[in-house]
C-alpha cells in the first residue's frame, strides 16, 4: 500500500467520480452515492474528499459553464487522474489477492 | 429560473458561508448548496430545506474547507482604518459625543467589575480557603429558627477530639475582636484584637515577618501584627519584647503578622492572644454553659462540607440536657469559606440574600444599563447620521462592495471609537479610583500588570463593538444603492421610529435610577430623624481598659466635672449604640402561660439616665440614694406594652439568673432608645441600677462648650486619675452615623450612577438634535421666511423630544413605584414614597432636555435663512 494508500470512504469516492465520466461535480457525486449506495453524505464531507484527493493528485478539476441556474454559479467537475487510476488499481488488487486466498474451510465455520 | 421564488435560503448563513469558506472553493460549492436547496425546496418543507441549507454550510466549517484570504482582508483592512479614521475626524462633533459616553460607560463598567471582583474574592488570601469551615447552629427560639454563629467552647474542644476524621485542625476564637489597652515603656495604645486556640494561626495561614505560627503555645504570648509591631516598637524587633495588656498582665511577643488584606474576615486584628489565656481564671474551653466562641475547621481533604455538615449535625445532643435540647433542637451546620462574606446571611433558618449581595446586584444592574445608554447613544447617533452616508454607501455598492465588506466597514469605524473611549477611560478610572476607593471603602488598583485584565479588556471591547455597531452596521448596509444615492429614506431604512424608541428607553433608565437615588436619600434622611430616645450629642463613650479605673469611679467623676466642660458621666456593661444583652425568663403578674420573651439587659450606674438624656415618661429616674440596697428595674416603654402593664410603677419582676431568683420593683419607664440598626424596630430593654463598676464609659460634654477646648482639658483630667489608659473616646453620634453606612453607601453609589446615566442620556440627546436639526434647516429657515417666530419654532421641534421623555416619565415611574416599595419592605422603619419626587424628577429631567436640545436648536433658529437657503 504505502504511498497509494487510500481510505474507503475516498475509494468509492474516486470511483463514483469514475462512473459518472466528467460529469462528475459536488451535488452529482453525492446524487449518485444516495442512489448507488444508499448512503447519505453532506456537502461538507464530499467537499474535503475532493479537496483532498485533489491535493495529493488524484483527481484534477475544471470549471464548467456558468448557467442560470445555481444562482450562476459554476460547476466544478472533477476527472480521475492517472495516479488517481493506479491508487485505485493497486487497492483493488490488495483486496482480490486477499479474497483469492482465503480457503473455503473458513467459510464453514461460522453458524 | 428559481430566481423569483419567494423563498431564498437563510441569508445568515449563505455570509456566513461566504465568509468563511476558501475563496477557491466558494463559487462551486455555493452552486452546490443553492442547488441542494432548490431540489430540497420541491421535495419537502420550506422550513425543512431551509434547515438541511443550515446543516449543510454547518458541515461545510471544517478544516479542508474553511480558508481565510489573509492578503485580501488585510487590504481591505488598512482601506477600512482609513476611511474610519477619516469619516471620524470629519464629524469631531459627532466622535466627540461618542468617545465621551462611550468612555464614561467604560469607566463605570470597569469600576464595577474591579467593586465585584472584590467582592467576590473575599478570604481568599488564605491558604485553606477551600477546606476551612465555620461551624454555624439553628434552633428555635420564640418559634422561629435562629442562626447563631457563637458557640459553646465545650463544642469545639469536642468537634476536636470525637470528629478527627472529619476536621485536620479545630481552632476556637473570641466571637468578636476585643479593644485592649497594650503598653511598652510607658506609652499606651487601645487596639483591637482576637483570642484564639493555638492552631488559630495555622489556621489561616497567617503570614510571619518574624517568629513562627506556633507562637500561641506558651499561653502568656502574643502575636503582633506587622503595623502594631512598628507602632509599638518601630525600628527595633518586637520579639521577645513583653508587652503588658490593659496595665495588668505581661504577654511576650512570639510573633509578627502580616497585617490581614482588607477583604479577608479578621481584617483589622492587630493582635492575636491565646484563648486559654484568657478563659484562665473564670472558665475552661470544656463548658457547656455559655456561647462565647466561634468554632473554626480546616476540613480533611476527604472530606466535603455537605458531608461534614451532616456528620456533626447532632453532635450537641450528648451534652445538653434533654429538656432544653428539646425546646431548642440545636442542629449545627458548617458553612464554606466561600460563602462567609456574600451568603452568609439567614432568616428563620433559611439563606436570604445578604444586604451586601444586594448592592453588588443593585450597582451591578445599573451599570449594564448605563453600558447599554452609552450603546444606545451610538446607535442613535449611527442611525440618524445615515442619511449623511448613504451617497457614500451606494456609491460603494455601485462600484461592487458586497454587504459583508460595509458591515466590516461600519463595524471597524465602531471598534476605533471604542478604542479610543477605552484609552481615554483608563486614564479617567485611574484619575477617579481613589475618590471611588472612599465612596465603597475599598482598596481597589486598576491591575494594569495582570495579563488577565488586558484579556478582559480586548473582549470587553469586541463585545462592545458588537452591541453598540452591529446594528447600524447592517441597517446602513442594507440600503439600496440607486435609492440610497437619490436620498430616499422609507420603510425599514426609516429609523425615526426606533430612535424614538431608544431616548424613551435611555429616559425611562435615567428617570428610574433618578428617583430611585431620591427615594434611598429620603428614606436615610427620615431614619436619621427618628427619635433615638437620647441625646447623643456631645456624648462620648469608650472602654478605658484598665482595671485602675474600676475603682476609681467616683474620683474620676468628680475630677471630669471639675474642668467645668463635663455635665455628667456614667458607666454600663455595654456602649450605647448595641443591643448586646439579651434574657429571657423574667415572670410578672399577667404573664400568660408560654410566653417567654427576650428583653435586652443593660446594667447602669445611676447617673446613666442623666449622662445620655433619657426621657422618663412615668415614674422616677435612677438615684444612687433611693436604689442602695434595692432591686429596682426601669423599663423602656415597648417593654411595658410588651409585658402588658397598665400601671407599671411598684410592679414587682421575677427573674432567675444561675439558680437565683430575684425580684425587682419597677421605679420608672423611660421612652424607647434606638440602640439597635435604626431601620429596625426598637428592641424592648430591662435596665439595672448598679454600683459596680462597668466597663462602658459614658461622658456628656456640655452643649456650649467648645469641643478643641473640652477634649483636651477632659483627657487631661482623666489621665491624672487613671494614667495607664489612653483617652480614646469616640463620638456616640459617629457610631450612630455608622449604622447608615451600608444604606448610605447605596445611596452615593446610586446618586453617582444616576449622575453619569443622566449625562450619557443627554450627550445622546445632544448628538442626536444636531442631526435632526441639520434634517430641517431648509424647513427652518423657510418658515422663518414665510413669518414664523422664534418661538414657534423651538416649540416645533423640542414639542417632539418633549413627548419622548412625557412617555419615559409614563414607563419610568410605574416600575421605579414597584421595584422601590419592594426594597423599602426590608424596613421596619420605613419612608413613604413621596409624590413630589416623582415631579421633581420628571421636571427636572424636562428641564434638562429642554436645555440640551435648545442649546443646538436655537442657534439654527437664529442663522440668517439667507447663509443656509442659497446652498442650491
Amino acid at each position: 500500500m504505502g504511498k497509494h494508500y487510500i481510505g474507503e470512504f475516498e475509494e468509492i469516492v474516486l470511483l463514483t467520480v469514475a462512473v459518472l465520466n466528467g460529469k462528475a461535480y459536488g451535488l452529482a457525486i453525492i446524487e449518485d452515492l444516495e442512489t448507488r449506495q444508499n448512503r447519505s453524505v453532506s456537502i461538507g464531507a464530499i467537499q474535503t474528499v475532493l479537496r483532498r484527493m485533489e491535493d495529493k493528485g488524484y483527481l484534477s478539476s475544471a470549471f464548467g459553464e456558468a448557467t442560470k441556474a445555481r444562482g450562476g454559479k459554476r460547476k466544478r467537475f472533477f476527472s480521475i487522474t492517472a495516479a488517481g487510476y493506479k491508487a485505485l488499481e493497486s487497492k483493488k488488487d490488495a483486496r482480490l489477492s486477499l479474497w483469492d486466498s482465503i480457503p473455503n474451510l473458513s467459510f464453514n465455520t461460522q453458524p | 429560473m428559481k430566481k423569483q421564488d419567494p423563498q431564498h435560503p437563510p441569508r445568515l448563513f449563505l455570509f456566513f458561508f461566504r465568509w468563511f469558506c476558501n475563496e477557491h472553493f466558494l463559487e462551486d460549492i455555493e452552486g452546490d448548496l443553492l442547488e441542494r436547496f432548490d431540489s430540497d425546496l420541491l421535495n419537502m418543507s420550506v422550513k425543512r430545506a431551509k434547515w438541511r441549507f443550515i446543516k449543510n454550510v454547518l458541515f461545510l466549517f471544517r478544516p479542508g474547507i474553511i480558508g481565510f484570504t489573509y492578503h485580501h482582508n488585510a487590504w481591505l483592512l488598512t482601506h477600512h482604518l482609513k476611511i474610519s479614521f477619516r469619516v471620524l475626524s470629519k464629524n469631531k462633533w459627532y466622535t466627540a459625543v461618542n468617545v465621551t459616553g462611550l468612555s464614561t460607560a467604560l469607566v463605570v463598567v470597569c469600576l464595577i467589575a474591579l467593586w465585584v471582583q472584590d467582592e467576590l474574592s473575599y478570604n481568599r488570601n488564605f491558604e485553606h480557603y477551600d477546606r476551612i469551615v465555620q461551624v454555624y447552629r439553628n434552633e428555635n427560639s420564640e418559634g422561629q429558627t435562629s442562626t447563631n454563629l457563637s458557640q459553646m467552647p465545650g463544642l469545639g474542644t469536642l468537634l476536636k477530639t470525637d470528629f478527627e476524621p472529619v476536621f485536620e485542625k479545630v481552632a476556637m476564637v473570641r466571637s468578636r475582636p476585643e479593644d485592649h489597652v497594650l503598653s511598652y515603656d510607658a506609652t499606651h495604645f487601645t487596639q483591637s484584637g482576637l483570642f484564639m486556640e493555638a492552631e488559630g494561626p495555622h489556621v489561616f495561614s497567617l503570614e510571619m515577618v518574624e517568629g513562627s505560627r506556633n507562637g500561641l503555645d506558651n499561653l502568656q504570648s502574643i502575636l503582633l501584627s506587622k503595623s502594631t509591631a512598628n507602632k509599638m516598637f518601630g525600628a527595633t524587633s518586637a520579639i521577645n519584647q513583653v508587652v503588658q495588656i490593659d496595665g495588668q498582665y505581661q504577654l511576650t511577643v512570639t510573633g509578627v503578622y502580616e497585617d490581614l488584606p482588607k477583604n479577608s474576615v479578621f481584617y483589622g486584628a492587630s493582635f492575636i492572644a491565646s484563648l486559654e489565656w484568657y478563659v484562665k481564671g473564670w472558665t475552661t474551653l470544656d463548658v457547656w454553659d455559655n456561647s462565647f466562641v466561634h468554632i473554626y475547621g480546616q476540613l480533611r481533604t476527604n472530606q466535603s462540607v455537605s458531608m461534614a455538615s451532616k456528620g456533626i449535625e447532632g453532635a450537641m445532643l450528648e451534652h445538653m440536657d434533654e429538656a432544653q435540647f428539646n425546646a431548642r433542637q440545636p442542629k449545627l451546620f458548617l458553612l464554606p469559606m466561600a460563602d462567609w462574606h456574600l451568603h452568609s446571611t439567614f432568616e428563620n433558618g433559611k439563606l436570604v440574600t445578604s444586604a451586601k449581595l444586594k448592592l453588588v446586584l443593585v450597582v451591578g444592574v445599573i451599570g449594564v444599563f448605563i453600558v447599554l445608554l452609552a450603546c444606545t447613544n451610538f446607535i442613535n447617533l449611527s442611525t440618524a447620521s445615515a442619511q449623511n452616508r448613504a451617497k457614500e454607501i451606494g456609491l460603494r455598492k455601485t462600484l461592487g462592495s458586497i454587504r459583508f465588506q460595509l458591515v466590516n466597514q461600519f463595524l471597524s469605524e465602531t471598534f476605533i471609537l471604542v478604542l479610543l473611549s477605552f484609552a481615554l477611560s483608563l486614564v479617567l478610572v485611574q484619575v477617579s479610583i481613589p475618590w471611588f476607593n472612599q465612596l465603597s471603602d475599598k482598596q481597589l488598583i486598576l491591575p494594569l500588570k495582570e495579563l488577565y485584565f488586558w484579556f478582559a479588556s480586548v473582549a470587553l471591547l469586541f463585545v462592545l463593538t458588537l452591541l453598540a455597531g452591529s446594528y447600524p452596521a447592517f441597517v446602513l448596509s442594507s440600503m439600496r444603492p440607486i435609492k440610497a444615492i437619490k436620498g430616499q429614506f422609507n420603510g425599514k431604512y426609516n429609523t425615526v421610529n426606533l430612535r424614538k424608541g431608544l431616548v424613551v428607553f435611555q429616559f425611562s433608565v435615567s428617570l428610574m435610577i433618578i428617583i430611585g437615588t431620591l427615594v434611598v436619600h429620603d428614606q436615610i434622611a427620615y431614619v436619621k430623624k427618628r427619635d433615638m430616645g437620647y441625646e447623643k450629642s456631645g456624648l462620648i463613650s469608650f472602654q478605658p481598659g484598665s482595671p485602675a479605673y474600676f475603682s476609681q469611679f467616683q474620683t474620676l467623676r468628680h475630677e471630669l466635672k471639675q474642668t467645668g466642660f463635663v455635665e455628667e458621666i456614667a458607666a454600663a456593661n455595654y456602649p450605647i449604640t448595641t443591643t448586646r444583652g439579651n434574657n429571657s425568663g423574667f415572670e410578672w403578674e399577667g404573664k400568660p402561660d408560654q410566653f417567654d420573651p427576650s428583653f435586652n439587659t443593660i446594667w447602669v450606674t445611676p447617673e446613666y439616665g442623666a449622662t445620655i438624656g433619657w426621657q422618663v415618661r412615668q415614674g422616677r429616674d435612677f438615684s444612687r440614694v433611693l436604689d442602695k440596697g434595692a432591686n429596682n428595674i426601669i423599663l423602656t416603654e415597648s417593654t411595658r406594652v410588651k409585658m402588658g402593664l397598665e400601671h407599671p410603677i411598684g410592679a414587682v419582676v421575677q427573674w432567675k439568673t444561675g439558680g437565683e431568683e430575684a425580684r425587682y420593683t419597677i421605679v420608672g419607664v423611660v421612652e424607647d432608645m434606638v440602640k439597635g440598626s435604626p431601620f429596625d424596630p426598637v428592641k424592648p430593654a430591662i435596665i439595672f441600677p448598679s454600683l459596680r463598676e462597668l466597663p462602658w464609659l459614658f461622658i456628656k460634654v456640655s452643649e456650649q462648650s467648645d469641643f478643641t477646648e473640652a477634649l483636651p482639658a477632659i483627657g487631661a483630667a482623666f489621665n491624672k486619675v487613671i494614667p495607664e489608659a489612653p483617652f480614646d473616646y469616640k463620638f456616640v453620634s459617629d457610631q450612630y452615623n455608622a449604622k447608615f453606612q451600608s444604606e448610605e453607601q447605596i445611596g452615593q453609589l446610586t446618586g453617582v450612577l444616576a449622575v453619569l446615566a443622566i449625562f450619557i442620556s443627554c450627550l445622546g440627546l445632544l448628538g442626536l438634535i444636531s442631526f435632526v436639526v441639520k434634517q430641517k434647516t431648509k424647513e427652518i429657515s423657510i418658515r422663518k421666511v414665510l413669518g414664523a417666530s422664534v418661538v414657534q419654532l423651538w416649540h416645533m421641534v423640542s414639542k417632539e423630544f418633549a413627548i419622548l421623555v412625557l412617555f419615559s416619565f409614563v414607563v419610568a415611574v410605574p416600575t421605579a413605584v414597584f421595584i422601590l416599595t419592594t426594597w423599602l419592605e426590608q424596613f421596619a422603619y420605613k419612608t413613604e414614597i413621596r409624590w413630589n419626587i416623582f415631579a421633581q424628577a420628571g421636571m427636572g429631567t424636562m428641564a434638562l432636555v429642554l436645555t440640551t436640545i435648545s442649546f443646538h436648536l436655537l442657534r439654527s433658529i437664529f442663522t440668517n435663512p439667507v447663509d443656509t437657503l442659497k446652498e442650491e
